[in-house]
């Protein structure tokens, strides 16, 4: 599991300018997400595709802001 | 009878039709109240006074001459601020984008207009629908001001609930158009993936997000509905499927309907005036004539770190550019959410999608047995601001299962608890029979008095 330090290099790594309090609040939400998803691995993976009818980004001909 | 402003559009149709009723009246009057009680409520960050008044004059022109374009003509509408809108600024509630005007409406905006509704304004939301509401205020619950009135689309529900709109719309990731209309008292239609495109709506999640109608009664939002519906080219989730009429098949006979009642998950600690408005509400959907069958979907209750991983990595990949270079323009709320999903690995969001994948087949299996289903739409009603502010409840705890199924899924008002607050019902259909769904919440509603309910706002509210 991650700690602060590992998060705060991939932050960087990442080009993310994330201060102390970001990186905590990240760093518990990741942790409960990432514990809950070890409890629930499906028992096997055979015919567990994603649900292809679900569209890759919408691409915009105009830009925002 | 009700002022203008509370009025369904149905009727407010008929008015105008029968020229009973200008469209430059019933914007005048939505205006003056928006002046009086907006201050306070905040459930716009735009209003187009100027423009909406022209809209509504040329309208009435038309009308007159005998260019009714139909049911909608005339009608004024709301759009939440995450929705394109030609020449007219959509911020998205974000500090990133308080200049951004967009040179073209989004696909269900331009529809709507092209049915002749006139734009009203542009509704509070959080920021860029999963933020704080910093920079713009906040917007209470017209129903009792010390309290949330939900999000993301809350600006869409509390406008219309306090009389300031009388149709809005608002987009759904994880229940955003549901729960604000269920803690509101209104109808809030999530409709099936694809149904309505998403052109112009500043995405969340590509997977999950969802436009669609918020409005005082189901046939409201059949009709809004049918207007926004049909397959676009400029989305590449836009479905090629027929729009059937939602309306035509409005009636009060759910004989022969089966509907399917979760015994897990849906039902389980619910708020004890909650439990009483569904299972009185379950009681009357008997009397109209529905069979109800008990159903099992077990993964229902797994599904919220599922939804969490999938929305926000998606949400991150979207703000990446943004994120880079303006991290500190986001709201701290925002901020954090958006980039936790920078930490998420390949191997996590794919186990995510294989957990939707399995929770899909079960309520598919189900929906074959069932017409539809029925829940509440949250397991309480209307929490505290403060509480909002230190850690709310979850908010998606009966909605994000037809965000991630992509199924077609309504609130409608079912009672009101002990303090007044209003309490929701879902109904959920299968993909792509928003018809049955509709069918469904439209007797039930047409047999209770909970739509008629208007809130008193208090004393104070106005400027």
């Amino acid at each position: 599991m991650h700690d602060l330090d590992w998060l705060s290099d991939e932050a960087m790594r990442q080009g993310l300018e994330l201060s102390k309090e970001d990186l905590d609040d990240i760093l518990r939400e990741l942790m409960r997400t990432k514990q809950s998803l070890q409890h629930q691995r499906p028992q096997h993976s055979d015919g567990l595709e994603p649900p292809y009818r679900f569209g890759p980004p919408v691409t915009k001909p105009l830009k925002e802001g | 009878m009700p002022e203008l402003p509370f009025l369904p559009v149905t009727e407010l149709s008929q008015r105008i039709a029968a020229r009973e009723v200008s469209p430059v009246e019933l914007v005048t009057a939505l205006l003056e109240r928006i002046d009086a009680f907006d201050p306070l409520l905040k459930s716009y960050i735009t209003v187009c006074h100027e423009s909406v008044l022209d809209e509504a004059k040329q309208a009435e022109a038309d009308i007159s001459a005998g260019n009714y374009l139909g049911p909608l003509h005339g009608i004024p509408v709301s759009h939440k601020d995450i929705s394109w809108t030609q020449g007219v600024r959509t911020t998205a509630h974000s500090k990133t984008l308080l200049d951004f005007v967009p040179q073209a409406d989004a696909t269900h905006v331009r529809r709507l207009a092209e049915r002749g509704m006139i734009l009203l304004g542009k509704t509070n939301t959080t920021e860029f629908a999963c933020g704080d509401m910093a920079e713009f205020g906040f917007t209470p619950n017209p129903w009792d001001f010390t309290r949330f009135s939900g999000a993301s689309s809350g600006g869409s529900a509390s406008a219309i609930v306090a009389g300031l709109a009388v149709a809005t719309t608002g987009s759904d990731t994880g229940g955003s158009i549901r729960a604000p209309a269920s803690l509101c008292g209104l109808v809030g239609v999530k409709p099936t993936f694809g149904r309505v495109s998403r052109y112009g709506v500043i995405p969340l999640s590509w997977t999950m997000d969802h436009a669609g109608p918020m409005t005082r009664t189901v046939a409201d939002s059949a009709l809004m509905l049918q207007a926004m519906s049909g397959f676009d080219p400029l989305d590449p989730s836009s479905a090629q499927q027929e729009v059937p009429d939602f309306t035509a098949g409005l009636n009060p006979d759910l004989h022969g309907k089966v509907l399917g009642i979760p015994e897990n998950h849906f039902y389980e600690k619910l708020e004890p005036d909650v439990d009483q408005a569904v299972q009185a509400a379950l009681q009357q959907l008997e009397q109209l004539g529905a069979r109800l069958e008990p159903v099992t979907l077990p993964t229902a209750g797994d599904l919220e770190v599922v939804g969490s991983v999938l929305v926000m990595a998606e949400a991150f990949s979207q703000h990446a550019g943004r994120l880079r270079g303006h991290a500190q323009d986001y709201g701290p709320k925002a901020r954090r959410r958006i980039s936790t999903g920078a930490f998420y690995t390949a191997a996590e969001y794919q186990q995510a999608l294989q957990l939707r994948t399995l929770w899909i087949n079960e309520l598919d299996a189900v929906l074959q047995k069932v017409d539809a289903l029925i829940t509440p739409t949250l397991p309480f009603t209307a929490f505290s601001i403060d509480t909002q502010a230190s850690g709310p409840p979850d908010t998606s705890w009966g909605t994000r299962h037809f965000n991630l199924s992509g199924h077609p899924a309504l609130t409608l008002p079912c009672g009101f608890d002990s303090q007044g607050l209003p309490i929701g019902l879902q109904i959920a259909a299968k993909a792509f029979d928003e018809a049955t769904m509709f069918q469904v919440a439209h007797a039930y509603e047409q047999s209770t008095p909970w739509h008629q309910r208007i809130p008193t706002l208090p004393e104070g509210s106005h400027a």
